[in-house]
């Protein structure tokens, strides 16, 4: 049985559990325990190891489903997590202070496994904060040399996660027909 | 309408193209059960007529001097009333037609004389009024603006670009054919009009011989009074036909006129659904106003670029356009040949870089050697049927 993985990462309270449990065959693992410190403003409760999720494929495989931790302080999580990958789902909150430090840090962070893999970039919240807009976003992945597919979603709405990761599929091979 | 099997109804179409002609025999086969067909003219009882088409009051006059025995169904965006002929307002809603074939079936002419206002969807008075009025201030984001994305399948796509024939690139008329003028449509207007707003940073108000467009470059958005369906069948009119009517133009100008809203508060904007991502509106004009086809001077065999992917989640989606998007952002390559290494119709890359275009997302490349470097072929990754089970999984879920 193949051990493939995608891996969901971004700050603290950006839809990472959310949109694993939108596209999970199972209900997922989560692994949340009530915030402390500087989570505490944005979120009640915390990933503070990793949420899982499984999607189960025709003949018996399936695609797991890693939420990585939102604190930095787990990033040593990341490499154990990122091995096996087929590629990275980068979800930033819009109402944060400043999304664009998560987004480059969080590309900062991965940038060897993008480099051997792909990635896919889904912005949350932009109904409560619809600024800065995708077109501010191109541009500052632009300046870091980058151009995945960048879309608003909405973490609860299966259709807008689901959206994203064929994104990340096609990005892999264009000529992916379904099966 | 009778859910019983009725009789046959032969129906001929004039002044009508091969797309809308496709829509009208697949609303026959389906909410109809088949009990209306298209036919020749030799053998119809009944003539639909696309009031909206260039020269349709010839088309019209000449087909009730050669066919005086049928009777007659009239379609138009504007109201008519013509003796001895039913007429039923677009955008087309199948009840109206429905009801109006049922009439026609049971032979009640002069019954649906009477009723036939009754089916007219109550547009025409909107048109007439003005937009900007004193009253509701907008309160709060409208939800329409963050909805997910509409996805169409093969049919309901085929439906409304028409099942089109591959392009043969020696053939000059075909070649022609696979082109519009988005200028000769309400299209350049509107996506004109969307650019000046954006880069001057100002509220404008688009006003012609259709319903006014109000642009929010700030929050993103329009506000336009009509619903899809009413904004489908107007961008499928030459502006020349829907001026038409008006004598002040006598079919000359474009009739669109532009003017900067200063009085934000005062605006009567209180319908929310009226609101819609300024990206959102402008794709879905432009898939609507292209039908397959691509701008008038795209070189259908010089690569084309995508800036970057468009936000499909808030985009019409149909099938194929991700990875079209996929091949696009991996390396300039013609229209043609992106349709030839996917695999799928042409009309619906043409589709896709109109829309793409229309925001501004997509481009041709000036020079043949503006491609340094010429496009390596897709090749067939290990993983590939593993990605395909996830596709399939995901599309099912």
């Amino acid at each position: 049985m193949s051990n493939y993985k995608i891996i969901f990462t971004g700050p603290v309270g950006a839809g990472k559990t959310t949109a694993i449990s939108s596209i999970s065959d199972d209900a997922p693992i989560t692994t949340d325990e009530s915030a402390s410190d500087m989570t505490r403003e944005r979120k009640k409760a915390t990933t503070v190891a990793m949420d899982y999720g499984v999607m189960r494929l025709e003949g018996g495989e399936a695609i797991h489903l890693y939420g990585t931790p939102g604190q930095e302080r787990f990033d040593f999580m990341w490499d154990i997590l990122t091995t096996g990958g087929i590629g990275l789902v980068v979800l930033l909150d819009n109402t944060r202070t400043d999304p664009f430090v998560d987004l480059r840090f969080f590309m900062d962070s991965f940038s060897e496994f993008i480099d051997k893999t792909a990635v896919v970039v889904g912005v949350t919240q932009m109904d409560k904060n619809p600024r800065p807009t995708i077109t501010d976003y191109h541009l500052h992945l632009k300046g870091m040399g980058l151009n995945p597919p960048l879309f608003e979603v909405d973490a609860r709405e299966s259709e807008d996660v689901s959206l994203l990761v064929q994104a990340l599929l096609y990005t892999l091979d264009p000529g992916l027909v379904e099966e | 309408m009778s859910k019983k099997a009725q009789p046959s109804l032969l129906v001929t179409t004039v002044g009508m193209d091969s797309r809308t002609q496709h829509m009208l025999q697949l609303f026959f086969q389906g909410p109809c059960k088949n009990s209306c067909e298209i036919v020749g003219d030799g053998t119809a009882t009944v003539s639909i007529v696309d009031m909206d088409a260039v020269d349709s009051d010839s088309l019209y006059r000449q087909q009730r001097e050669k066919f005086p025995e049928h009777q007659f169904i009239l379609l138009s965006l504007k109201d008519r009333d013509d003796e001895d002929s039913f007429f039923v307002k677009k955008p087309l809603q199948p009840k109206a037609l429905m009801n109006v074939l049922d009439k026609v079936k049971a032979g009640c002419r002069e019954e649906l004389k009477a009723e036939k206002q009754a089916f007219v969807e109550p547009v025409s008075e909107q048109v007439a009024q003005p937009a900007v009025t004193k009253s509701v201030k907008r309160q709060s984001k409208p939800p329409s603006t963050h909805r997910s994305a509409m996805q169409l399948d093969e049919k309901s796509f085929i439906s409304f670009i028409g099942a089109l024939q591959p392009v043969d690139m020696s053939d000059e008329r075909q070649v022609n054919d696979a082109h519009y003028d988005p200028k000769s449509y309400l299209q350049g207007y509107f996506q004109s009009a969307c650019k000046v707003a954006l880069n001057k940073n100002q509220i404008l108000q688009l006003d012609g011989s259709w319903k006014p467009l109000l642009i929010f470059p700030r929050t993103n958005e329009v506000w336009l009074d009509a619903n899809d369906k009413q904004l489908q069948a107007a961008c499928r009119v030459p502006l020349k036909v829907l001026n038409g009517a008006d004598p002040a133009l006598d079919g000359k100008g474009s009739g669109m006129t532009i003017s900067v809203v200063n009085d934000v508060d005062g605006l009567d904007i209180s319908d929310k659904d009226g609101f819609q991502n300024i990206d959102s509106f402008l794709w879905k004009v432009s898939l609507w106003t292209s039908q397959g086809r691509v701008p008038l001077g795209v070189d259908l065999e010089r690569p084309v670029y995508l800036r970057h992917w468009p936000n499909m989640t808030r985009l019409m989606l149909f099938p194929h356009a991700m990875r079209i998007a996929a091949l696009m952002m991996e390396h300039p390559r013609s229209l043609m040949e992106i349709a030839r290494v996917l695999n799928v119709p042409q009309q619906y890359v043409f589709s896709f870089y109109s829309a793409a275009r229309a925001l501004g997302v997509a481009g041709q490349v000036k020079r043949q050697a503006d491609v340094i470097v010429a496009p390596e072929p897709v090749q067939k990754p290990k993983k590939r049927g593993l990605f395909g089970k996830i596709l399939d999984r995901l599309k099912i879920g």
